[in-house]
């Protein structure tokens, strides 16, 4: 015991002397006064403890730090635009229109891309440009379109579910034998039945979709009600509703967010799958399935390949977009990431 | 434990009574073109004849339980366009074989390839390994398969020099097909590998086996990894069954006398039993991969046979 | 009780990097660790104890470094150690812990035999599994768990939480360790269960010669196990003493306010004792006496200028100006002036 006490009495003589031999830095009072009692003050307790945080701000802040999805949404704002305002530009050509020699009234099949054509003409002499565009345009609306059905149908059933705590078993079986079916197959099934148009499309790619979401929403919805401190707070009197607005919708608000942006990828891919086993949208009104599938067509003869590149590029840009965008915000928006 | 697998499978052919049900009386919806071989031909009396003889004049509940019967005797019915009269389990039998292979070497390329990406990537999180793999898996996920699956088929005949049509016998012709088949699932397995390692990393028994002084690569193999396999163990199932299905586009665009090609030509004839039968083939392989997934999973984690999971996944 | 110092702790700072910031979590701090002893470190949550303990086992996170200092253990300097093969020879072999949720430190998907068996084999000689498997059971046997020879071959979720503390015990065991660093061991459990693990802890203490170092935030556990206490605010220790000098004779107004809120010592009728305020941010440079904006009753010298440690006794040191001979007598509160029957408050 006496060894011990030698040794710590030791340090502290050490610690003590290394301590005050520091120069004191407030020389100018007097040892009374620094001895002296200060003012108390309540407040500056509590000051000290907080450090400015606010979610929007802080995912806002995230995302603009991923350069790459920063460029992404830079081009896919730009590829969006450049969409919806292409058929009112000077010189832009019909899409289904077979342009012709103006001599010897041959199609112009086949052209290489160059000053008439920017982006060629394919088999029947149809301008690649042209119809690049409208099949972008079409495919994004199918893509939007079901991305939109699915999250409000998702939303809806997901929170009815999640709330009527009765209809829970009914709508959890009704959801394990909906999951159940690979949803290529009811994509290639109701595709088979309907005649092909867009809108029989995104009834088809909405049809399976939707049921993800609303699994999710209820899940969350579960985690909501239940948690302890929504608990706590449901015990104070908090209505909860007032839970789900506080809690839950911030949240969704980014989930949706991923949801909607990977859906959007997934429908264009479908379409452009649909459209190979022969169950795609008519030559009229071209998707980028149809353009991409008209390019597959001759993709093995390498002075026409330029006829499965250029949809292909356009449909790749789009849809990595979307990708990086989608996860990039989902990371943003995750608090555990605000740091 | 065993209350929880009757639960489970009778669950699973419940689902599959109602999905036969619901597409039989869908593909009741269907033009009745596509029962006939040479409809454009036929007269409105010997179409009639034709229908009465297939028993599609029966009232629908009639038809689902002649359906079932002939289910039982496993007799789908015959094929109309496709190759006349030839029964459809017939045509099956002679298809699946070349299917299941192509699916079975494919399943094993993704994992042989697949889960050292995801261990690697968790291993190395965040440094160059992390982000190539990372870069990989956005462009697969991201590029719809039914496009990247041309390129390769396009630049690998071009520039490997290899057959662009599939035969049995050259192996050089499987290369393709297998490597397109399998991109997804790599991406797959290593994407959920490594979210589901990192997950585990973060939790406090490894930060336990780290105090007791375990080495990294002990903590990584003995626990993190046997961890992380388990979640992921219950969708190999479903991604070998949904490979042979995947195939649908790969085996058409080579020409591979298996199902997946059989589906695409039969839609392109309007052959409505074959539809049928191979929809109902797919489905069914659908449910029975959740299953045994769900089987898998009781067996590998302990704490599961309780019965306490609800809700399939 | 043993004599030399076994762990010494020289003018740690530990850092950490969090939102393009740097958190100062441990100032300067210095701590010897006697062989054989029960250490207590005692404070609020966020205090920095867990930063503490864990530099001495290389598992701060991977944001947080230590910026100078020294950790000196059986002639080796921890603090300089960066091969993760280094921290393996002191991790469980030299230095064990014991994590404060027993519910989640248990790998799910292992049997706890395994789990036990692995700290064994990476630590002692015991290699054959029959030798090794005895071992098990007379671990599982030491810390209380009846069947031994059936339970081990069971998962971490068939046990209750006070069994699985109990588990994590014989794992930290298994390794044979010199120190034994106890991470709130009990906070996770029911008090009755909380009891059973100390007193498991004091029993083992003995029979395999650890030498303990306790973090925890309640003093009851404190009064109940430990030699010697050392209170941590803000990064810092303020005061360091043999347990009956911190309970008796305490000297940091932070001390006092610890004691002063142990609802024990309320009376009835009155309102329980609270420390105002919350603990400075870390993030911010700390001026003076780190407690000072929280004391009703503190000096102007503690806004200015850190104070140095005085010596109450050669065990006792305190970091307050109130010790200062220019100081102005400031008595502890009353609540706390008589602990003396603080031993049948706690036993």
């Amino acid at each position: 015991m006496a060894s011990i006490k030698d040794k710590l009495s030791r340090n502290l003589e050490e610690s003590i002397t290394a301590q005050t031999e520091k120069e004191v830095r407030s020389r100018e009072l007097s040892d009374e006064e620094l001895f002296s009692f200060a003012e108390y003050d309540e407040k500056e307790g509590e000051k000290t403890g907080y450090s400015n945080y606010s979610y929007w701000g802080s995912t806002f802040r995230m995302f603009l730090k991923n350069k790459g999805a920063v460029l992404m949404l830079i081009i896919m704002l730009a590829i969006l635009i450049f969409t919806v305002i292409q058929p009112y530009l000077p010189g832009q050509m019909d899409p289904n229109l077979v342009n012709t020699d103006a001599e010897r009234f041959i199609p112009l099949r086949n052209v290489p891309p160059g000053a008439d054509f920017w982006f060629g003409t394919n088999s029947i002499g149809q301008d690649l440009w042209a119809r690049i565009w409208t099949g972008t345009r079409t495919s994004l609306f199918i893509g939007f379109s079901v991305a939109l059905v699915e999250a409000v149908i998702g939303i809806t059933v997901g929170v009815l579910w999640g709330y009527l705590r009765r209809l829970d078993f009914l709508f959890t079986e009704i959801y394990n034998v909906l999951d159940n079916i690979p949803h290529t197959i009811i994509l290639i099934l109701i595709a088979y039945i309907m005649t092909p148009s867009v809108k029989t499309l995104i009834f088809a790619m909405s049809l399976t979709g939707w049921i993800g979401m609303a699994r999710f929403i209820r899940n969350q919805i579960l985690i909501i009600r239940d948690r302890d401190y929504n608990l706590a707070s449901r015990c104070l009197g908090t209505p909860t509703y007032r839970l789900v607005m506080k809690n839950l919708l911030p949240y969704l608000v980014s989930v949706i967010m991923l949801r909607m942006a990977l859906s959007i990828p997934a429908a264009i891919g479908s379409e452009v799958f649909i459209t190979y086993i022969g169950l795609g949208l008519p030559a009229t009104t071209p998707g980028l399935g149809r353009l991409i599938e008209e390019g597959r067509v001759v993709m093995m003869n390498a002075s026409q390949r330029y006829q499965l590149i250029y949809p292909t590029l356009i449909l790749s840009i789009v849809t990595i977009s979307f990708y990086i965008i989608g996860n990039a915000f989902s990371d943003a928006a995750d608090p555990k990431n605000h740091r | 434990m065993v209350k929880y697998l009757a639960k489970r499978i009778s669950r699973s052919l419940i689902t599959l009574f109602i999905i036969i049900c619901v597409v039989f009386v869908l593909m009741r919806l269907m033009p009745i073109e596509g029962y006939f071989k040479n409809f454009d031909k036929m007269t409105d009396s010997q179409i009639q004849a034709g229908l009465k003889e297939q028993g599609l004049l029966d009232p629908m509940p009639v038809q689902l339980v002649h359906f079932f019967q002939g289910l039982f005797r496993g007799d789908l019915g015959v094929s109309h366009s496709y190759r006349e009269n030839v029964p459809v389990t017939q045509v099956l039998r002679d298809k699946l074989p070349i299917s299941i292979k192509l699916g079975s070497f494919s399943i094993l390329v993704s994992l042989l390839l697949g889960i050292p990406l995801g261990t690697m990537m968790a291993r190395f999180k965040g440094r160059f390994f992390d982000k190539a793999g990372t870069l990989f898996i956005v462009f697969i996920q991201a590029v719809p398969a039914a496009v990247y699956y041309l390129f390769i088929q396009m630049y690998g005949t071009t520039i490997l020099g290899i057959p662009l049509l599939f035969e049995a016998g050259n192996a050089k012709s499987w290369i393709l097909p297998i490597l397109s088949m399998s991109l997804g699932n790599i991406a797959y397995y290593g994407m959920w590998l490594r979210r589901y390692m990192v997950d585990e990393l973060n939790k406090d028994y490894v930060r336990l086996a780290r105090a007791k002084g375990a080495s990294g690569n002990t903590i990584m193999f003995r626990h993190v990894f046997r961890n992380a396999f388990v979640p992921l163990v219950q969708y190999l199932p479903s991604s070998f069954l949904n490979t042979v299905i995947g195939s649908i586009y790969v085996e058409s665009l080579y020409s591979i006398p298996g199902m997946g090609g059989l589906l695409v030509t039969v839609i392109k004839n309007s052959d409505n039993n074959m539809v049928q039968a191979i929809v109902l083939l797919y489905a069914t392989v659908g449910v029975i991969g959740l299953l045994l997934g769900d089987i898998m999973m009781t067996v590998l984690d302990p704490r599961i046979s309780l019965g306490a999971k609800e809700g399939g996944r | 009780m043993a004599q030399e110092i076994i762990l010494s702790v020289k003018d740690l700072n530990v850092k950490f990097r969090l939102r393009d910031q740097e958190l100062h979590a441990i100032r300067n701090v210095s701590l010897d660790v006697c062989k054989g002893e029960s250490l207590a470190i005692v404070g609020e949550s966020g205090s920095g104890k867990s930063v503490f303990t864990k530099t001495f086992m290389g598992l701060l996170d991977a944001n947080g470094f230590i910026s100078s200092g020294r950790i000196l253990y059986n002639g080796q300097d921890l603090a300089q150690l960066k091969k993760e093969k280094d921290w393996q020879k002191i991790r469980g072999g030299e230095i064990a812990m014991i994590m404060q949720d027993p519910m989640t430190s248990l790998n799910p998907l292992k049997s706890i035999g395994a789990q036990i068996a692995e700290a064994i084999r990476l630590h002692q000689e015991i290699q054959g599994a029959k030798e090794v498997q005895a071992r098990v059971i007379e671990y599982l046997k030491d810390v209380g768990i009846p069947e031994p020879e059936r339970r081990c071959r069971q998962f971490a979720h068939e046990f209750s939480g006070g069994m699985r503390q109990r588990v994590v015990i014989a794992i930290a065991l298994a390794c044979n360790p010199k120190i034994l660093i106890c991470d709130e061991p009990t906070t996770a459990l029911d008090v009755t269960i909380q009891a059973q693990i100390i007193d498991l802890l004091k029993e083992l203490k003995e029979k395999y010669h650890l030498t303990i170092v306790f973090i925890t935030h309640d003093l009851g556990v404190v009064a109940n196990i430990a030699d010697r206490v050392a209170v941590m605010y803000a990064g810092d220790f303020v005061e360091i003493g043999m347990a009956e000098e911190i309970f008796y004779d305490p000297k940091h107004p932070y001390t006092w306010a610890l004691l002063s809120s142990l609802p024990q010592l309320g009376q009835r009728g009155e309102e329980l004792f609270t420390i105002k305020g919350t603990p400075p941010s870390l993030f911010k440079k700390i001026t003076g006496d780190a407690f000072a904006p929280r004391n009703p009753r503190a000096l102007r010298i503690d806004y200015l200028q850190e104070p140095p440690y005085f010596e109450v006794s050669p065990t006792h040191k305190a970091k307050t100006w109130l010790l200062d001979p220019r100081a102005p007598k400031v008595d502890p509160p009353e609540a706390i002036r008589n602990l003396k029957n603080l031993e049948e408050v706690y036993r």
